[in-house]
């Protein structure tokens, strides 16, 4: 995987448009036309004056002017306003489109590969990151293509008025790219630095006010109250030194834009007090064309402002949709995916053969040549040390990860099977406990069509009736996760609830217990006793009081399988086994 | 407006500075509605002037000339210098209440802090402080520079005709009291329902993420999908209704300039027929207010802003006015022995939610008597209350019941100084600060020297950070964010090694040797034990291979000791 480029990043999003074009071009057009209405306001607002000074025309007859000019800007407005909703509704397209891109990706990724990151960290991609492709697209972009049409408009409607007047702008016009140019880098790269310094302070900021409990206890939290005024200090005078040259681009914008209008009022002066005599094909200025040139000056550098003060858009899009690239270039495996079903009684049974895993392309194998069997209803615990493969073959089993070799189960290759078909018989409990933003129904019934009797006796035979019975609205009543209104433990019986709430044939379970304290653990190791017999139970434990309980266990270790028996032969005969167990006695937690 | 309050009392302290970049500001807003208007009025009265060859001839061009000259190159140079007096300031008042408010901070009780240590909400709490600090460029700067506009303006015009100056304040005054009323609703409003909405959105995209295993077990994938899509095009709802507003406002910019241009032209024409001003004033008097509209088009985004800015200084309040622990007087007595006596100690957790949760109790009448010299070792499961006694005795939580005395004084008396002088703390989770591994070590010694530090960094081999580098260039590996990211081990001997360099009267320690290897967890743990011989040791932990060194082992479970 490897970075993505800045210039990829704007070439791909630049690819993305297709859908939104029509918006966009819509947002470009209004633009336009509120661009040359401006152009016949200005000559009519010129007109009216010329009229009244010149030819001593009296107001009351002008009124019919004035009235238009009105109209004239109401239609500008509707323009305006039209410019906003098309540009928005580009923007909406666009993000709706990625959105679902980043979600489908992380869908054919899997869970697997989600665990890889915190989930806040995807969230914030599928959210905010895509936010901020928005305005970029609602305003950078037909803000660019304006930036270069509307001076070119002018320049067009100047000349064959007078020609120095066109030459003054068309004088500052080559230098329109070199100031797209320009703004696009210094502009950009002051725009940067400031939000580099920001983010920075900001990380520093945050970095103390976490480690405020460390710092109290060090006697350090009055010092360091001092030290975050001096970093800030430091971040002030570098980014400064930076942005002092880098405003100097836009200064210089700001520089052609008046010094411009200055050079036409004083070349229009002279004119009309007759020192200069060029310019007008010799039929001499009239107050109309002096005014309304005036006017437009302006009006001929303001796109590009525009443009500088949208520019911050696209450095955050460009930044978002870096991120946002690199996670869909992203390799996915093709996963196993049959047609076979199996019926719905049919007890499971597993039998592996020489069954490999590799992890990334070319890592190394996270399961080696593992084979075993497990037969139908037997309870089976995986034990083995951490990174020894074993969340690896329970993710196997559930088809979440690629495999060589063979698994059969209930007599089916499990790479035939359909896996909507086949996860349809497979429950999981997790070590840490899903909670999902939602009601208590919600978050049992997951998304299945479960009648309230149903979540109810699922509940029940979690031992989690009395979590509910102690909830304001009962099912109905929201969930919150730790330090809400639910400690881990009734956590864990709520996604118990969720794993039983329909028959299975298949239980896995990762370390249930792992984080319960006794209560709890109790608790939950009751509920799971009284799951069917018929039901095959795969319980990935530390713990010793629970392996004892096994009809079978599988030691692996670094993906090897070292060890297959029954708990009490094993501790006799297995070496790594005896290990192992040794080892868990040296933790006090079963005790 | 009252939550706001309390924050703009703290823009006091750098009004200097503040002040300048306003006036800044409004030359550089000055200086262009003068060059249009100018302008406007040189090329009117020249147009006349031209008009017969004597009054060309005797037409004084220079000063005009020079004026608009001098106001073109005036307001780049302001604006330059807007620029950079005004972003400079807001790095310093940036600086000034970050700190304020990490001093604000300090006295907190940490039963309340906890919320905000997830990293969402610390973020956002560190968000809402930016949020204070672009007050100053965002709102005051143009709100003022606005007002002060309008007011000149109309003044200078008035000047010419009262009809024109009051004409000018009508049209300009409208439009400044009427924007930002409009656009302060609309920020409110919807701006509160869309960063709801989007709040909503985060969690159900979570949801949806962290389920992915379940949801495909279930075969309920397509239906948890549909609640983020649900909620995406309620957002995108919000968002449409938001910038339709947006739109809108624009569009009242838009009217606004020009049909005030149009009026005001409209008004000085009659004057000018009933020979009040002259042509060139009222050409003049058109394109000052035309270029004056200039001022009015930050005001918008500014009172759009502002709500925005209210909710983040009233949830700033509100973790102000949590409850601040109380230190008291006693400093550390001459004949301090590390004698701990925990005295009937209860402790329940305030409920966050309101109802429900509320009432269990983490320890129920906990009495333990530590003599000083003492190796106390603390097991017990998970949940069964060791962290929180810890947490009482270093008095980052309130609300104990009953006592806990330290060398015969009760820790409450204490000067906040004096207890963490006595205390050396390993807890769970080690804090790497963004610094150099010397300032990460300092902070437990701060006069330690650079030999001391190299020493201990040793002892606790932490000295593999930098295998390839010499001895000296150790110390100033940057850690943390932007630096080095250390393993759960590596973080784990920090932590000793501070403890190690601290050397106080009693060290605590909850679980220091987690995530360490068997040999080093021996090696480290003998270590800090011998080096804390003599002194008080509490130790929780879930190893058996500790307590031989230990001199008493304590259980407990649901929050007594058995």
């Amino acid at each position: 995987m490897s970075r993505i480029s800045e210039k990829q990043a704007y070439k791909w999003l630049m690819g993305q448009l297709s859908p939104t074009r029509s918006w966009l071009m819509a947002s470009i057009a209004l633009g336009l036309i509120n661009g040359l209405l401006f152009l016949a306001q200005a000559a009519l607002l010129a007109k009216i004056i010329h009229q009244m000074v010149m030819e001593d025309t009296l107001r009351e007859s002008l009124v019919n002017d004035f009235l238009l000019t009105g109209g004239i800007i109401a239609l500008r407005a509707l323009c305006h306003w039209g410019r906003e909703i098309t540009g928005f509704r580009a923007g909406l397209i666009i993000k709706e489109s990625i959105r679902g891109a980043i979600l489908n990706k992380l869908k054919a990724l899997g869970p697997l590969v989600i665990a890889e990151q915190p989930a806040g960290s995807w969230s914030t991609m599928v959210v905010e990151q895509v936010e901020e492709l928005q305005d970029f697209i609602a305003r950078y972009l037909p803000q660019m293509a304006l930036a270069v049409m509307i001076p070119l408009i002018i320049i067009v409607v100047a000349f064959p008025m007078n020609w120095t007047a066109g030459l003054i702008f068309l004088g500052t016009a080559p230098l329109i790219p070199v100031f797209m140019a320009l703004v696009g880098m210094k502009a950009a790269e002051a725009n940067r630095r400031n939000f580099q310094a920001l983010n920075r302070l900001g990380g520093f900021f945050l970095d103390r006010l976490q480690g405020m409990e460390t710092l109290r206890l060090f006697k350090r939290a009055r010092y360091e109250h001092q030290s975050l005024e001096w970093a800030s200090e430091d971040f002030r005078h570098k980014t400064m030194q930076v942005l002092r040259l880098a405003f100097l681009s836009s200064t210089v914008l700001e520089f052609f834009a008046s010094v411009s209008i200055a050079i036409l009022a004083v070349y229009l002066g002279m004119s009309f007090l007759g020192y200069l005599n060029f310019g007008s094909y010799g039929a001499g200025v009239s107050l109309y064309t002096g005014l309304f040139l005036l006017l437009l000056a302006p009006e001929f550098y303001q796109p590009l402002r525009d443009l500088g003060t949208h520019y911050h858009a696209k450095s955050k899009a460009v930044g978002a949709a870096e991120l946002i690239l690199e996670l869909l270039n992203r390799e996915e495996s093709e996963r196993h995916q049959g047609k076979e079903t199996l019926a719905l009684e049919a007890p499971v049974s597993i039998a592996a053969d020489s069954l490999t895993v590799q992890g990334s392309a070319g890592g190394r194998a996270l399961l080696k040549d593992l084979s075993f069997s497990i037969g139908a209803g037997e309870r089976v615990a995986i034990i083995g040390p951490s990174g020894a493969g074993k969340s690896t073959l329970v993710n196997t089993l559930m088809g979440f990860w690629n495999y060589q070799g063979d698994i059969k189960v209930a007599g089916e290759n499990l790479s035939d099977l359909s896996m909507d078909n086949w996860r349809k018989r497979i429950a999981w409990l997790g070590q840490q406990p899903l909670i999902i933003h939602g009601t208590v129904y919600e978050n049992v019934s997951f998304g299945r069509d479960l009648d309230e009797s149903q979540v109810k006796l699922a509940l029940a035979r979690a031992q989690a009736m009395e979590i509910v019975e102690q909830l304001p609205d009962g099912l109905n009543s929201l969930l919150q996760e730790q330090g809400g209104n639910l400690s881990v433990g009734q956590a864990q019986r709520i996604a118990l609830a969720r794993a039983i709430a329909e028959p299975v044939k298949l239980l896995i379970l990762d370390e249930p217990t792992a984080s319960l304290d006794s209560y709890n653990e109790r608790l939950v190791l009751d509920a799971l006793e009284a799951i069917d017999p018929e039901c095959t139970v795969i319980t990935v434990t530390h713990r010793l009081k629970q392996i004892d309980s096994m009809n079978r266990v599988l030691m692996l270790e670094n993906g090897q399988l070292v060890a297959d028996g029954s708990p009490q032969s094993l501790k006799q005969d297995s070496a790594p086994v005896k290990a192992f167990m040794a080892g868990l006695k040296g933790s006090l937690d079963d005790e | 407006m009252s939550e706001l309050l309390p924050y703009l009392k703290l823009y006091r302290k750098h009004w200097g500075a503040l002040s300048v970049g306003m006036l800044l500001a409004l030359a550089t807003l000055l200086f262009s509605l003068g060059l249009l208007a100018l302008s406007g009025w040189f090329i009117t009265a020249t147009a006349l002037a031209g008009l017969t060859a004597a009054t060309a001839q005797t037409f004084d061009f220079f000063s005009p000339g020079a004026g608009v000259r001098g106001f073109s190159i005036g307001r780049t140079a302001s604006r330059y210098f807007e620029r950079l007096v005004s972003h400079d300031a807001t790095f310093k008042l940036l600086a000034w209440l970050r700190s304020w408010f990490f001093e604000k901070l300090l006295p907190l009780s940490l039963t309340q802090l906890k919320r905000y240590r997830k990293a969402e909400l610390l973020n956002r709490l560190v968000a809402d402080v930016d949020a204070l600090d672009q007050l100053y460029l965002r709102l005051f700067s143009p709100v003022i520079a606005a007002i002060l506009v309008v007011a000149l303006l109309s003044l200078g015009l008035g000047f010419f005709s009262p009809v024109l100056g009051w004409g000018t304040l009508a049209l300009m005054g409208f439009w400044l009291l009427v924007l930002p009323v409009i656009f302060y609703r609309l920020g409110y409003k919807s701006g509160r329902a869309q960063c709801e909405l989007l709040g909503e959105l985060r969690q159900k995209a979570l949801d949806y993420l962290q389920g992915m295993a379940e949801s495909r077990i279930y075969g309920s994938e397509a239906r948890m999908r549909e609640r983020t899509e649900t909620t995406e095009s309620r957002l995108h709802g919000a968002q449409q209704k938001m910038s339709r507003l947006e739109g809108v406002g624009g569009a009242l910019m838009v009217i606004g300039a020009g049909l005030s241009a149009v009026i005001m032209l409209y008004l000085a024409a009659g004057e000018y027929q009933q020979g009040v001003i002259s042509g060139p004033v009222m050409v003049m008097s058109v394109f000052a207010v035309l270029a004056g509209f200039e001022a009015l088009m930050p005001l918008p985004g500014a009172f759009q802003f502002l709500g925005h800015t209210q909710l983040a200084a009233s949830r700033l309040t509100e973790v102000l006015e949590e409850e601040a622990i109380q230190f008291g007087e006693q400093a550390i007595p001459e004949s301090f022995k590390g004698h701990i006596s925990i005295q009937d100690v209860s402790f329940q957790y305030p409920s966050l939610s309101g109802s429900d949760a509320a009432g269990v109790k983490i320890l129920e009448g906990i009495s333990l008597d530590i003599p000083a010299g003492q190796h106390l070792a603390l097991l017990g499961k998970t949940g069964c209350g060791k962290s929180t006694l810890i947490r009482l005795i270093t008095r980052q939580l309130t609300g104990l019941e009953g006592r806990i005395e330290m060398g015969g004084i009760s820790i409450a008396s204490y000067t906040e100084s004096a207890l963490y002088g006595l205390l050396a703390v390993i807890p769970q989770q080690t804090h790497v600060f963004s610094a150099s591994l010397r300032e990460n070590l300092k902070m437990a010694r701060p006069e330690a020297q650079d030999d001391e530090l190299l020493e201990i960094i040793k002892q606790v081999g932490l000295d593999s950070l930098a295998a390839a580098e010499g001895d000296e260039s150790i110390l100033s590996l940057w850690l943390g964010q932007g630096g080095v990211a250390l393993s759960g081990g590596e973080q784990r001997r920090l932590a000793i090694a501070r403890a190690l360099l601290k050397n106080a009267e009693v060290l605590i320690m909850d679980e220091a040797s987690e995530g360490l290897d068997p040999v080093s967890e021996e090696l480290l743990m003998n270590r800090i034990l011998d080096a804390y011989r003599e002194k008080t040791v509490i130790m929780i932990t879930h190893k058996k291979a500790m307590l031989d060194r230990m001199d008493r082992v304590i259980r407990m479970d649901g929050g007594r000791v058995i």
